[in-house]
């Protein structure tokens, strides 16, 4: 048997069979098991045990995880600069280690493998250097001590730009240094783990560290598709890793079964369960917020709102009637993509401090005095919330400087977290009139509050002045403005937005903004910001939080606390004399100030509100829960009852396109059964039963075999099977069964042809042999039969091959 | 059914670590998104649990479908020796076999070595010529105790292509191995083979009967004069002597105990004692064969040697003992010895066999006691026999100071042995040459 040639060449096929250095088997046929496991060492083969190409596989593998690495990473910085110099610096890298490994050295084997790691971190600096600081390098790739300083000082500035810089970022040097530098790095560690210290899986950990930047950064998280490409590298690597380890088999079909069926499931799973939403930053601590740390506070906003779960942030006291906006801070610089904050000149203070002068307020105005006690829980910032406009300020840990222009309170080396103060508010309670007649004599501090960005849609400033038409005075036209929000067309959705491809500040979604009428806080405010630095006043953005829901009062002094869901925006009109004026333009979130003396009875500029805005007048703090409820959950909840019936109709009829097949095979069993029962079938039909079943199970049924081959070979099939089942009178019963259905089937074929019609006891010999094999192939191979009856596809040719002897 | 929860057992599916690894890591991402609410934690999780349940699912569909065909190049070896064996797998499915790795399953007791890739092989239909089904493999198995011991099923293990997911198959079923115990030499002849003429006197029958009954046969110098026969000499005018009686089947005994013993007595170090009783048993049984001898083996426990057929020719019917001819009874002891086994003690009578085996013998013949755990008295019973055997040699291992002073008083030579301890060292001991010598 040995000695048949064709067979003994195939034990010994080299492992690694694409090096194309199968041996022969007859020299070494004497071999153990553990030599042929190791024959991959002898030709063609590196001193390491691993041949050049599974080499350059991983290698080509880890090159896909970090083209997909860097498919996640799009939307973190603008430009494709910063993707193409990230692919450079990982094909460098992966291409030194590889190439390095591809040397073939006959003297020392070991030592291109020792040298690769090293190679490729000198080729990673050398690229580094040679993109981000040639001019200080040897021949522009090789660092001086310069080029370290360069280095140093480009992670200093990345850092304050990180502060500055919302997302996406602007390409500046510092952050693509910084993506070229970490990406390098990760190709590199990549490149250790997976060909140096083999364990290839574990890149799968480096993949998720790396992948927590753009999920932590990105607005809605990382997207399906890069997750998906991630995990496709992810998988290819593992295969390649396999392939190394359990030979050469390519197994494609099975490979791309599994990974397509678990990613395509999860994906439908994923985007289309309830409760689970595309949200990037701002939700990462489950319990607390972050708020304003680098990034575009605004665009936070939204997702902060969107928080499946609102959490408690502060709790305060406040001696005011009516308290005020809890302001954080103010942004009043467009950069084209994101609202930013600009900082001004600061007075530091530890501790406590009092601020005396409001910016812009001159004497004539009436002022009050509250005194506010926060403390603050689960929210870390560098801003800190505080009624506007603040006069005096203790109990605060930490060093803290106040901003002369819009009095924000920024901390420098300590947060808001849990932070406890008291602060004292000058409350300003302008009038109608006073602020009628403030006239445009603006500063030269409020100049940048009427920039406008240079691509501003027409229809803000078309509708603008549609909105102010008759107006003559700034205050008149803030007041037309907030009125057009009110009017009744304009709804508050924190999700229309995010469906409607508009979540954003930039004016071009202001534009969709106006003709959808649909939005949050975040719309509304920086809409009439702009439409209001259009008419020509100075307006910025405030953001902050609600004043919250009362949980109690003592004496003349009451407590509220402030959840997540309070987080507002809301725009700032600047009028001489007077100073930062808030109007609310947000449907349905806080209170419309009114400044009209006739009714003004109190002393606050959140006082009571018209009746046009609110139903409730005690309702001071409407939370937008209940509106958001209206407005966006009962919608919510028909679109998702619907599209659970969608889902539901899709898998009914995927599952009964499944079932189809079976359904067909299993009555065209009855059907063949029921012929030889009834006497109308011959052997003919029972034995291409028994065929069929065969091939159905993954057994061959070539056509060339003869029936008594077949016949003993399926004998052999359940009297060599492992295990009890089928029991040894079953397997008895069926080789009978089969030898009689044989034996007819023989006798049809080569006898007199005037038997025409088989015996109908073979019904039961056919159900014999049909359930024994059913038995033989055990429950998985069964139901696989029973599911995807290949036979239905083969049926044609064989039942014509078949019928051919007998006509 | 307990064949089928053994196979059931083998075919379980286990994620390897990596898989674990995945279906744990992709737990934690489910349950923080779960938290956080995310999307992409929730996709994330959902694909890294469903890679292994759809690599399951995978390798429980395309479960491999082989036959095998297993050939030892000897069936019989020897214990310290290697063996090796051939595999022909063949695969019976319709599909090309995915990457395999294959081992054959084996008792603890047997070296072989750990998973190996398995050539994939074709599929079974486009085999009809080039046998691309088919794959050729070799393994070798190291031996170090004497048994009888089964190799196989063939054990197929199946990675889904990620590696998340093993699953073992077991194909074909199982093939015996004889390691029969190794032999030590133990020199030349060391025993008087005339002393031990034999009772089986061979009847030569004539069918033409003449005048001379006896044979005569040519003179060879050396001859003593005395048995000239001088009418053949006369006859066929050239010296002929008598023709010495062809000599009969010289017989020895060997007792062997077999007998677990009492509870007490028995404890692990009984094991290696019974070992090197079996190995004295073969080196001491092979030797006498060897010189000739018919050896009769007994037990002290139930009958479990099987000698040659027909036992009657020794006139040993119904005696529970096995007879061993030469030349070629050695193997046929060898290979009973492999399969050896201390019982528990049932009512056998070993001093009444031995008696009746040595009684109808007219001298003493060789006789060989080897003592391990068997019951004090029936053993003392058969110190009785030590009369009828010439030498009667009785091996202790492992001390039994009341037998051993209850043989030396009747007669027998007495040898003490220890576990481990080499045939030919205990042979030696022995002393056999002198005591024949001796006794002569």
């Amino acid at each position: 048997m040995r000695s048949g040639g064709g067979r003994a060449s195939v034990p010994l096929r080299c492992s690694m069979a694409d090096t194309a250095t199968g041996r022969a088997g007859g020299s070494a046929s004497g071999r153990a098991p553990t030599a042929a496991s190791r024959t991959g060492v002898d030709p063609g083969v590196s001193g390491r045990g691993m041949t050049t190409t599974s080499e350059l596989r991983l290698s080509a593998a880890l090159l896909a995880v970090m083209a997909a690495l860097t498919l996640a990473l799009a939307g973190l910085v603008t430009g494709a600069a910063w993707w193409l110099e990230l692919l450079l610096v990982s094909v460098v890298v992966l291409g030194v280690a590889a190439g390095c490994r591809a040397i073939p050295s006959a003297r020392h084997p070991g030592l291109p493998h020792a040298l690769a790691p090293v190679a490729a971190f000198v080729a990673l600096v050398m690229v580094v250097t040679a993109l981000f600081a040639p001019q200080t390098a040897l021949f522009g790739v090789i660092p001086t001590p310069s080029t370290i300083a360069q280095f140093g000082e480009l992670v200093v500035r990345s850092r304050t730009s990180l502060y500055t810089q919302g997302v996406p970022a602007d390409p500046v040097p510092e952050f693509l240094f910084l993506l070229v530098g970490v990406g390098g790095l990760i190709a590199f560690v990549c490149d250790l783990l997976a060909l140096v210290v083999r364990i290839p899986s574990a890149v799968g950990l480096l993949m998720a560290g790396a992948l927590i930047a753009p999920a932590a950064l990105l607005n809605s998280g990382i997207s399906p598709v890069a997750l998906a490409a991630c995990l496709v590298a992810y998988l290819l690597l593992l295969r390649a890793d396999m392939r190394v380890k359990r030979g050469t088999v390519p197994e494609i079909a099975s490979s791309f079964t599994i990974a397509a069926g678990a990613i395509v499931v999860a994906l439908v799973i994923g985007t289309t369960a309830p409760g689970f939403q595309q949200v990037g930053r701002q939700s990462i601590p489950a319990a607390g917020v972050m708020f304003g740390e680098g990034g575009a506070p605004l665009v936070d906003l939204g997702a902060d709102l969107r928080r499946p779960a609102a959490v408690p942030v502060m709790d305060y006291t406040t001696t005011a009637a009516a308290p005020g906006y809890l302001q954080m801070t103010t942004l009043d610089v467009f950069s084209g993509t994101v609202w930013r904050h600009t900082r001004t000149a600061s007075d530091f203070f530890t501790s406590e401090t009092t601020v005396t002068r409001v910016p812009g307020l001159k004497p004539g105005v009436k002022t009050g005095t509250a005194v506010t006690k926060i403390q603050v829980h689960d929210l870390t910032s560098q801003w800190l919330p505080a009624p506007y406009p603040v006069s005096r300020l203790s109990g605060l840990n930490g060093s803290w400087g106040v901003e002369r222009d819009d009095l924000t309170i920024a901390g420098y080396t300590a947060s808001t977290a849990d932070q406890s103060y008291r602060v004292v508010t000058r409350t300003v309670e302008p009038t109608a009139a006073r602020m009628r007649e403030s006239g445009d004599d603006y500063p030269r501090s409020v100049q940048r509050d009427l920039t406008l960005p240079p691509d501003m849609p027409p229809i803000i400033r078309t509708t603008a002045e549609q909105v102010m038409a008759g107006a003559t005075t700034a205050y008149d036209k803030a007041i037309a403005l907030q009125a057009y929000f009110h009017d009744g067309d304009f709804r508050y959705s924190l999700d229309a937005p995010r469906s409607g491809g508009y979540d954003d500040d930039t004016p071009g979604t202001i534009a969709k903004f106006l003709v959808k009428k649909a939005g949050y806080c975040v719309h509304f405010a920086a809409a009439m910001t702009l439409m209001a630095r259009e008419l020509g006043i100075p307006a910025r953005i405030g953001v902050g939080y609600l004043p919250g829901d009362v949980t109690g009062s003592s004496g003349h002094s009451t407590s509220y606390q402030v959840s997540s869901d309070d987080l507002h925006a809301w725009p700032e009109l600047y009028f001489p004399g007077v100073g930062w004026v808030q109007f609310e333009p947000t449907v349905g979130r806080g209170t419309v100030p009114n400044y009209e003396p006739a009714k003004s009875t109190a002393v606050s500029p959140t006082d009571e509100p018209s009746a046009s805005a609110t139903a409730d007048p005690r309702r001071l703090v409407p939370t937008d829960a209940p509106i958001a409820g209206d407005g966006t959950s009962s919608p919510d909840s028909v679109a998702a009852i619907s599209s659970s019936g969608t889902v539901a109709a899709v898998v009914l009829l995927l599952v009964a396109l499944m079932l189809t097949p079976a359904i067909v095979r299993r009555r065209l069993r009855a059907r063949r059964v029921g012929a030889v029962r009834g006497g109308g079938g011959t052997a003919t039909t029972a034995w291409s039963e028994v065929r069929a079943t065969a091939l159905d199970l993954g057994l061959a049924a070539p056509m060339t075999e003869t029936p008594r081959a077949f016949a003993d070979r399926l004998s052999r099939t359940w009297n060599e099977a492992p295990g009890s089942r089928p029991d040894a009178a079953t397997r008895e019963a069926a080789s009978l069964a089969i030898r009689r259905l044989q034996d007819a089937l023989e006798h049809e074929r080569f006898g007199p042809p005037d038997r025409s019609a088989a015996d109908p006891a073979l019904a039961d010999d056919l159900i014999a042999v049909v359930g024994t094999l059913g038995a033989t192939a055990g429950f998985a191979r069964r139901t696989r039969a029973a599911l995807m009856p290949v036979s239905l596809f083969e049926g044609r040719t064989a039942t014509a091959a078949s019928a051919g002897p007998v006509a | 059914m307990k064949g089928t929860r053994a196979r059931s057992a083998a075919q379980r599916q286990r994620p390897t670590w990596r898989g674990a690894g995945l279906a744990v890591a992709g737990v934690l991402s489910m349950a923080g998104a779960a938290q956080l609410g995310r999307v992409d934690l929730l996709v994330l999780g959902l694909v890294l649990v469903l890679l292994p349940l759809a690599a399951a699912i995978a390798i429980t569909v395309e479960k491999p479908w082989f036959s095998v065909a297993r050939v030892f190049e000897s069936d019989v070896v020897t214990a310290g020796e290697t063996a090796r064996a051939t595999l022909t797998v063949r695969n019976e499915s319709s599909r090309r076999s995915a990457a395999l790795r294959w081992r054959d399953a084996c008792p603890a007791e047997l070296q072989t070595p750990g998973f190996a890739p398995l050539p994939s092989v074709g599929e079974h239909a486009r085999a009809s010529r080039d046998h691309t089904d088919t794959a050729v493999v070799h393994y070798s198995i190291g031996t170090t105790v004497r048994g009888i011991f089964t190799l196989g099923p063939l054990l197929v293990e199946r990675t889904d292509p990620f590696g998340l997911m093993r699953a073992r198959y077991p194909v074909g079923s199982g093939k015996p191995l004889v390691v029969v115990p190794r032999v030590d030499d133990l020199g030349d002849a060391d025993l008087d083979v005339s002393r031990s003429e034999g009772y089986e006197h061979e009847l030569v029958k004539h069918s033409i009967p003449n005048a001379d009954e006896l044979i005569a046969r040519d003179y060879r110098p050396g001859d003593p004069m005395r048995r000239v026969h001088w009418r053949a000499t006369a006859r066929h005018d050239k010296l002929m002597v008598r023709q010495e009686e062809p000599r009969s089947n010289p017989e020895s005994w060997l007792l062997i105990d077999t007998d677990a013993g009492s509870t007490e007595r028995r404890s692990d170090a009984s094991s290696p004692r019974f070992e090197t009783a079996v190995a004295l048993a073969a080196s001491i049984g092979s030797h006498l064969i060897d010189q000739g001898f018919v050896l009769g083996v007994a037990e002290t426990a139930p009958l479990q040697l099987q000698g040659r057929s027909g036992s009657g020719r020794a006139g040993l019917t119904g005696l529970p003992v096995a007879a061993y001819d030469p030349p070629g009874g050695a193997q046929t002891l060898l290979t009973g010895l492999a399969g050896l086994q201390q019982r528990e003690r049932e009512n056998t009578d070993p001093a009444a066999v031995l008696a009746a085996a040595l009684g109808r013998n007219q001298q003493a013949v060789p006789t060989f006691v080897i003592i391990v755990d068997g019951d004090h008295d029936e053993l003392a019973a058969v110190s009785a026999r030590g009369s009828m055997g010439d030498p009667a040699v009785a091996f202790f291992v492992g001390a039994r100071p009341e037998l051993r002073d209850l043989f030396e008083q009747r007669g027998w030579i007495c040898v003490d042995a220890s576990a481990g301890e080499a045939p030919h060292e205990i042979w030696r001991r022995a002393g056999i040459r002198s005591a024949a010598v001796q006794h002569g």
